[in-house]
């Protein structure tokens, strides 16, 4: 009871309060779309609903115009604060000796050999494999058509389909994690 | 030399021998008559745009990675709609000190986003392409193959609350309440 009462008091001062302060703590309710108009001629009402409109199209198709802002991309844009100071970091040139400088040079090559060779490899699969599966397909239509159709069609349930790539290291075994919590920190435009 | 006519794909030096222009015009399917016939392209059903996306905590072998996929989609000969960035999502990863909720280490994470949209891409073809850039998939990456939605290219862009606001009022026009309110009707 006692807190009812203080409570209603509070109440009071707080509306004392903001009636000396000027305040209205009642909901807006003066839009345009809120406030009854008085009917008006209907040849009237049509001429100014078309404009009305026009020009909400209008505006709207100028916003269009200069509105789509793509989101920015931090790790490509330059980062200005480090850009000026740039000469700062500069690094000296490092000369090596002929030794070194050949031992490179072989090591770039081999790699550059390595991942050609890969890529003639995957080229090899990919167009084998599209061929072999042409063929497979084409088998299994004159054997049954209704398979056929299963196997050929754009299946949209399997579809978000997420591959998790490999870990850097294998789990440890009875690791015990740390309390912890991640925050959100992403940039909103709200 | 009649059925090749038929099938009309013969040269100039073939049906120059040929003295009237009906013979040199040859013999038409009657179907093909009045209108050409338009013979669909597509070998199987298939899936008009795909977005792979692409999401890692490194963006080096991430970017590098996003070129490999975008290489070999044009091997399978994918057409490519567009291969672009989205901003990242960053989080802030905490430890707290053993039974307690006093921060004792923290870290700033951001999530890359990298995105190569294909299409139109045959059905079938789609899991080879799936084996190739899950073989050749960098440490800590993640792959999402999913239909391209608007929300997928909503997201790319800063929502423009004011345009929003505008295209509401336009639409709050067709409202029987308000147009009674503005004394419309």
């Amino acid at each position: 009871m006692f807190h009812l009462k203080s409570l209603a008091s509070s109440i009071r001062v707080i509306g004392q309060r903001s009636l000396e302060n000027g305040f209205h703590t009642s909901a807006a309710c003066s839009s345009v779309f809120m406030k009854r108009q008085k009917k008006i001629d209907p040849e009237i009402a049509k001429v100014r609903e078309i404009r009305k409109r026009k020009k909400l199209e209008r505006e709207i198709r100028e916003m269009q115009k200069h509105s789509k802002k793509v989101k920015p991309v931090d790790e490509i844009a330059l980062d200005i604060k480090s850009a000026k100071n740039i000469h700062e970091r500069t690094r000296k040139q490092v000369t090596l000796t002929e030794q070194q400088a050949d031992e490179r040079t072989l090591i770039a090559k081999e790699y550059c050999r390595s991942r050609n060779t890969q890529m003639r490899h995957d080229d090899q699969w990919i167009r084998q494999a599209l061929y072999m599966q042409k063929k497979a397909l084409a088998e299994l239509k004159t054997l049954s058509p209704h398979l056929y159709e299963e196997a050929v069609k754009n299946d949209l349930g399997n579809l978000p389909h997420i591959i998790d790539g490999p870990a850097l290291t294998s789990p440890v075994k009875n690791y015990d994690p740390p309390d912890g919590d991640y925050v959100d920190t992403t940039r909103t435009w709200t | 030399m009649l059925s090749a006519l038929a099938r009309g794909r013969v040269g100039l030096a073939a049906t120059r021998r040929l003295a009237t222009l009906r013979e040199k015009a040859g013999q038409k399917d009657p179907l093909e008559r009045y209108e050409p016939k338009f013979e669909d392209p597509r070998e199987y059903p298939e899936f008009p745009v795909l977005n792979v996306r692409l999401q890692g905590y490194d963006f080096v072998p991430l970017e590098k990675y996003q070129s490999f996929v975008d290489k070999i989609a044009r091997r399978f000969n994918f057409p490519i709609v567009e291969s672009y960035a989205v901003a990242a999502q960053t989080c802030r990863a905490l430890t707290y000190k053993p039974q307690s909720t006093i921060v004792a280490d923290e870290i700033e994470l951001a999530v890359y986003d990298r995105v190569v949209r294909i299409g139109p891409v045959p059905a079938p073809k789609l899991q080879l392409f799936t084996q190739m850039i899950r073989a050749h998939c960098p440490v800590g990456v993640t792959i999402t193959i999913k239909e391209a939605t608007r929300e997928d290219e909503q997201y790319r862009y800063i929502p423009d609350l004011m345009l929003k606001e505008k295209q509401e009022e336009l639409k709050s026009l067709d409202n029987p309440i308000v147009r009674k309110n503005l004394g419309w009707e």
